[in-house]
């Protein structure tokens, strides 16, 4: 009977975390502005990684990270009763984490950040890993080297995904705009990966 | 919607650019929060959505509550008597209450005697109504009726005065009487009457002082058990006295000398006590 019963449990968890798959995250976060706390967590496992990075690609300082990491949620937390449906739920999360980063720069008066977050010294020496490992720490500094925007506008594209649309919509510029950058982005680190 | 549709087409190369780069960032070393930061977020957000009780709403009422709860103990705790009871303040209140008692019981005795000691309205009544029977034929109602006068005292005037005071007067009303008739009616008369009004006398103060007592009842027990046993100590020994007056009247009326001795007696045993007129009247 007992062994029954925990089959039967982890059927019905099989068929609820299925179920919760199956929900877009605009129905999560509609759930979870009514007062559902589950439809949050799931929510948060979707996207915590992604935007911990889209922070943590920009910013090398780990307690700075965290904090806005924290603050970004934080601010989702009390946007949620605000949150309309027929948004996009990541183009509006992102945007909120998009104006927290900014907040963050123009408060630290640092909006062109190149300087002020190198790179901390322990990473590994590109000459003593592999050529892969080298390269990937190049593409990872060469993010860090590109000015605030084109960096922010290409975390958001890699990271989140977003449309260009989207992410004109986030950035609060036109989609041209997103293009350039992108492309000013791509080109740049071409050029530090070849190098 | 040709901008849209150039825009479309131009953003190909830039799109297989970016595809590029992506397969290339994903082998970049995958941050994730920490776990901390991750149930901090998730309890917040738990937190947020969590429903509060309706009075828990209003946290402004509960701070205020328990502000003016704190006021009002506080108020209370400065407003006690700063001395709590103890037991040796109890011990000592009760005895208070019972020298109180023993005061008022001897005020009782005084005011008694006092009214005894003094010239009193009744007894004059008395003789009054005395020489009015006097005057009166012998076959008139009044007359007929000797000694109906005591029967004629309301309740209230007995209360008031003392039998001592009723034995004087009546004394006074024997003296006169024997001149007109026999020593042994009137005594015979006398001493019916002075036991009835001795009897009602003791019961009059035996209520009164249960009702005293009653009263000390609801004070502390160990207070008002003694008051009532003082009472009926007290108008215990005042029925002795007023008998042992009664006696000696008696052996003075029947005209046996001995009456001075056992007053001299009496005198001895009771110094204080106010000796009737009738005893006093022919004393050498």
């Amino acid at each position: 009977m007992p062994a029954e019963m925990t089959v039967l449990g982890a059927l019905l968890q099989f068929r609820y975390a299925a179920f919760m798959r199956e929900i877009t995250d605009e129905k999560l976060m509609q759930q979870y502005a009514k007062g559902d706390a589950k439809a949050f967590d799931q929510l948060y496992a979707r996207h915590r990684a992604p935007l911990y990075r889209y922070f943590n690609r920009q910013i090398n300082d780990v307690a700075t990270v965290n904090d806005l990491y924290q603050g970004a949620w934080e601010k989702i937390i009390k946007a949620r009763s605000k949150y309309r449906s027929n948004a996009p739920f990541k183009a509006w999360m992102y945007r909120i984490a998009h104006n927290h980063l900014v907040d963050h720069y123009r408060s630290s008066r640092s909006t062109d950040s190149v300087e002020a977050h190198t790179l901390p010294d322990d990473r590994p020496d590109p000459s003593q890993g592999a050529i892969e490992r080298e390269q990937t720490e190049q593409l990872r500094a060469g993010i860090t080297a590109l000015p605030a925007e084109q960096r922010d506008t290409l975390l958001l594209k890699l990271e989140s995904g977003l449309k260009m649309e989207e992410i004109a919509s986030v950035t609060g510029v036109s989609r041209e705009t997103v293009k350039s950058r992108l492309r000013y982005a791509v080109n740049k680190l071409k050029r530090s990966l070849v190098e | 919607m040709n901008s849209i549709h150039n825009n479309g087409k131009n953003d190909k190369p830039l799109n297989s650019e970016l595809d590029k780069l992506s397969s290339a960032y994903t082998r970049l070393e995958q941050d994730e929060p920490p776990e901390l930061l991750d149930q901090a977020i998730l309890n917040s957000a738990h937190r947020a959505v969590e429903k509060k009780p309706h009075w828990m709403k209003f946290s402004w009422l509960h701070g205020l509550t328990t502000t003016a709860v704190f006021v009002l103990a506080y108020s209370l705790i400065l407003n006690q008597p700063e001395s709590t009871p103890t037991l040796e303040d109890s011990i000592g209140n009760s005895e208070t209450i019972r020298l109180e008692s023993g005061k008022v019981a001897k005020k009782q005795a005084l005011d008694v005697k006092s009214l005894e000691m003094k010239p009193n309205d009744f007894s004059l009544e008395m003789k009054t109504k005395e020489q009015e029977r006097q005057d009166l034929p012998q076959n008139s109602p009044a007359a007929a009726a000797p000694m109906s006068a005591s029967k004629d005292i309301n309740p209230e005037d007995r209360a008031r005065y003392s039998a001592s005071e009723l034995q004087q007067s009546l004394g006074t009303q024997q003296g006169q009487r024997e001149k007109r008739e026999s020593p042994d009616q009137d005594a015979e008369v006398s001493r019916v009457m002075l036991e009835e009004i001795a009897s009602d006398e003791a019961d009059l103060m035996v209520d009164s002082l249960k009702v005293e007592a009653a009263y000390e009842m609801s004070l502390p027990s160990a207070a008002a058990e003694p008051v009532l046993r003082e009472a009926e100590t007290h108008v215990d020994d005042e029925s002795g006295i007023e008998q042992e007056l009664l006696a000696i009247i008696e052996l003075k009326q029947a005209g046996d000398s001995q009456w001075i001795t056992e007053l001299e007696l009496f005198k001895k045993r009771h110094p204080d006590y106010p000796l009737p007129n009738a005893l006093t009247d022919e004393l050498p």
